[in-house]
């Protein structure tokens, strides 16, 4: 056996191999895949984990929200769906709706028919491409990884806010008070005459808030409330 | 000596009225026609007369002039009631034979009662004058009628004779009862007013059959001509409306015969990038392999499917199994089924059933009750469609029920009629063709309310046997 083909082997088998493996592929990505037609399905799977992505397929879009409606922790890592629009069940338009009203995994839907009205529906409800059968690798994996990417940046901006979020719930209500007007651009004073305070309480509850919400400077504290209030 | 040539000329005259109606039965005969026959009766009847008359002396005298002139009255009746029986107006014969009984009476009343020749002359000629005239008359309308140049001529033939039973009147009144025209003038007149009408009027009747039987001829060519380019467009049609089916359901096979292309393509390039990167062992290369190949035929059954619905083709004798025509009509539509949502109840007869015809229009007919069934379902909540392939009473009988809202009663007359269509997109062609598409397989379409609600199509065609003969 060659040693090409011997990595090769190598290669097929760890693709195969679930656990370990199966998390690290999991953190460069998830595809859902959603089509009715089984041998599409297995055929663009191959493509997909081929990539080093973990493709997880679904005949029918009601099986896939099933799943999603089961309380289970999902998989770390960005993830996005790519859904077939004609389907017997439920079609792609269908699942779209369906799928963003629960959540902002991307979406990508691919269609045999290049129904010009279904692509401006779909777009419209905030698909990310829109893919004609029959689809090229390259398409098809650019916008897999763009629709990734997009999962990604969601993720870690949900992330942040999430941060944020706890960091502004630590805050008093007077603290809370203080910090909006800072941001504002009050002075001090005028902060102390509003609230009934005095001048070096004002300063306290600043210091405090700052140090809560990890602002290092009022400039970083007003970036901070502007990205919490979003 | 002259009254031996008068006589001459009487057998002469009556041996054309042999002669003449004999050559037209002969030319005649394969007609069969009763118009013919009581024409050429009558000439006998005439020429008989004739004959008598030309015998005189030479036969007893009740036999001679009374007889000769009801053979001669019966004759010409005859005669008339043949160009009446041919214009579909015939006299009763009970009349006919009433007519000449009072004929021979008044004549013999004349003979016996008066002794006058001359008023007896002037009867018997007066009634040929009618029924002469009447003969012409009768002709000449035929010769309007159908723009017959030989009709004309018998009409003409007969108003000859007619004109001289006048001369002859005229010359009776003119030249009293005693004196008799010269005996010569007679002979002349004889041949003149006899023989020369005799020949153009029998032979404008057989020119009048012949014209006729020419025309049929041309009719029955132009109208089988007619026939055969009304089958020829019937053809053009359907093949038409196949390809506009087609049409229809093309937007549903370009999405069924991009399944398997997008398979291909997806297997063909994961093996190409797989290979590229050295990431693919020689069995999952294998697997990628035998997936182009799974869907590549995948797709060759559907343009075999394709070329067999839209051929042009030449009407074929059978035998079509119906459960699979109409299987693969289902199949065409499957697309369009998945994704209305439309549920189909397909019960099977346990043997297949098999008639005579052609596939592809038999298909074309199954193609369009479907589609109507699937237009109609696609108004209501139930969309499903009920279809039965069975026998009943020595018949294959192919139902097609959908649960939609059924017939409008009020419409219920223009349904089938072409062009009449309820549809915004309709051209109202498909039942048409496909009822005409089932009289030439001897077969029948009923559209009727199902009990229950929604449409039931009923399509019925002869049984073939096993054996290939009609059952």
């Amino acid at each position: 056996m060659t040693p090409g083909l011997a990595a090769s082997w190598a290669n097929a088998e760890l693709r195969k191999q679930p656990g370990r493996q199966h998390s690290e592929r999991s953190h460069r990505g998830r595809v859902i895949l959603i089509d009715d037609d089984l041998e599409i399905l297995a055929a663009l799977s191959y493509l997909i984990e081929l990539e080093g992505y973990v493709c997880e397929t679904f005949s029918s879009a009601l099986d896939y929200l099933g799943q999603l409606a089961l309380p289970r922790t999902r998989p770390p890592g960005p993830c996005c769906v790519l859904v077939d629009v004609m389907m017997p069940d439920l079609d792609g338009l269908e699942a779209q709706r369906r799928l963003t009203a629960l959540d902002d995994t991307p979406l990508l839907l691919m269609s045999g028919a290049s129904g010009v009205h279904e692509a401006v529906t779909a777009f419209r409800a905030g698909a990310l491409d829109f893919l004609i059968k029959p689809l090229e690798a390259e398409t098809l994996l650019l916008a897999v990884e763009k629709a990734l990417a997009v999962s990604r940046e969601r993720q870690s901006l949900q992330a942040r806010s999430l941060a944020l979020t706890h960091r502004l719930v630590a805050l008093t209500n007077r603290e809370h008070d203080v910090a909006i007007r800072v941001a504002r651009g009050d002075l001090n004073r005028v902060i102390a005459k509003d609230l009934r305070l005095a001048l070096r309480t004002v300063k306290l509850y600043r210091q405090r808030a700052m140090e809560k919400l990890e602002a290092r400077s009022t400039a970083d504290l007003i970036r901070v409330l502007q990205e919490a209030a979003l | 000596m002259i009254g031996q040539a008068g006589a001459t000329a009487l057998l002469l005259l009556g041996l054309i009225c042999v002669i003449m109606p004999a050559v037209t039965w002969v030319i005649l005969a394969r007609q069969h026609s009763p118009v013919v026959a009581l024409w050429c009766v009558g000439y006998l009847l005439c020429a008989s007369g004739l004959v008598l008359i030309g015998f005189r002396g030479a036969v007893p005298s009740w036999a001679s002039f009374p007889v000769a002139n009801i053979l001669g009255f019966t004759g010409l009746l005859l005669s008339i009631q043949a160009l009446r029986l041919d214009a579909g107006t015939p006299w009763r014969p009970g009349w006919m034979l009433v007519a000449c009984l009072v004929y021979l009476l008044t004549y013999k009343a004349l003979w016996l009662g008066l002794e006058k020749p001359a008023l007896r002359v002037c009867f018997v000629s007066l009634t040929c004058l009618i029924l002469l005239t009447q003969v012409a008359m009768l002709a000449w309308r035929i010769a309007q009628r159908e723009q017959s140049t030989a009709a004309k001529a018998i009409a003409g033939s007969y108003l000859f004779m007619a004109m001289t039973m006048v001369v002859r009147l005229a010359g009776l009144a003119w030249l009293g009862g005693a004196a008799s025209p010269h005996p010569l003038l007679r002979i002349v007149m004889t041949i003149a007013a006899g023989v020369l009408p005799a020949i153009v009027a029998n032979v404008g009747f057989i020119g009048l059959a012949l014209e006729r039987s020419l025309r049929q001829q041309v009719e029955a060519a132009a109208s089988q001509a007619r026939l055969e380019e009304r089958q020829l467009l019937g053809n053009e049609i359907a093949h038409l409306d196949r390809q506009r089916g087609f049409g229809l359901v093309a937007a549903s096979l370009a999405h069924e015969l991009n399944q398997p292309l997008t398979a291909i393509l997806a297997s063909a390039q994961a093996a190409q990038r797989g290979i590229a990167a050295d990431r693919l062992a020689p069995a999952e290369s294998l697997e990628l392999l035998d997936k182009v190949v799974s869907n590549t035929r995948r797709i060759s059954s559907i343009s075999e499917r394709i070329r067999s619905f839209i051929r042009p083709t030449v009407a074929d004798a059978g035998p079509v199994d119906l459960e699979k025509i109409t299987g693969e009509m289902l199949d065409l539509l499957k697309v369009d089924l998945r994704r209305l949502g439309i549920r189909v109840v397909f019960s099977k007869p346990a043997l297949p059933i098999l008639v005579p015809g052609d596939a592809v229009q038999l298909s074309q007919v199954v193609l369009n009750v479907l589609r109507n069934a699937v237009d109609a379902v696609q108004l209501v909540p139930d969309r499903s469609i009920h279809i039965q392939v069975t026998r009943s009473a020595g018949e294959a009988v192919l139902g097609i029920r959908d649960m939609g809202p059924g017939l409008d009663p009020g419409l219920a007359e223009q349904i089938g009629t072409p062009y009449f269509t309820t549809k915004e997109k309709g051209l109202g062609m498909g039942l048409s063709i496909s009822t005409a598409i089932l009289r030439q397989h001897k077969g029948s379409l009923v559209l009727r309310n199902a009990q229950g609600g929604g449409a039931c199509v009923d399509i019925r065609l002869p049984i073939l046997a096993a054996g290939g003969a009609l059952a």
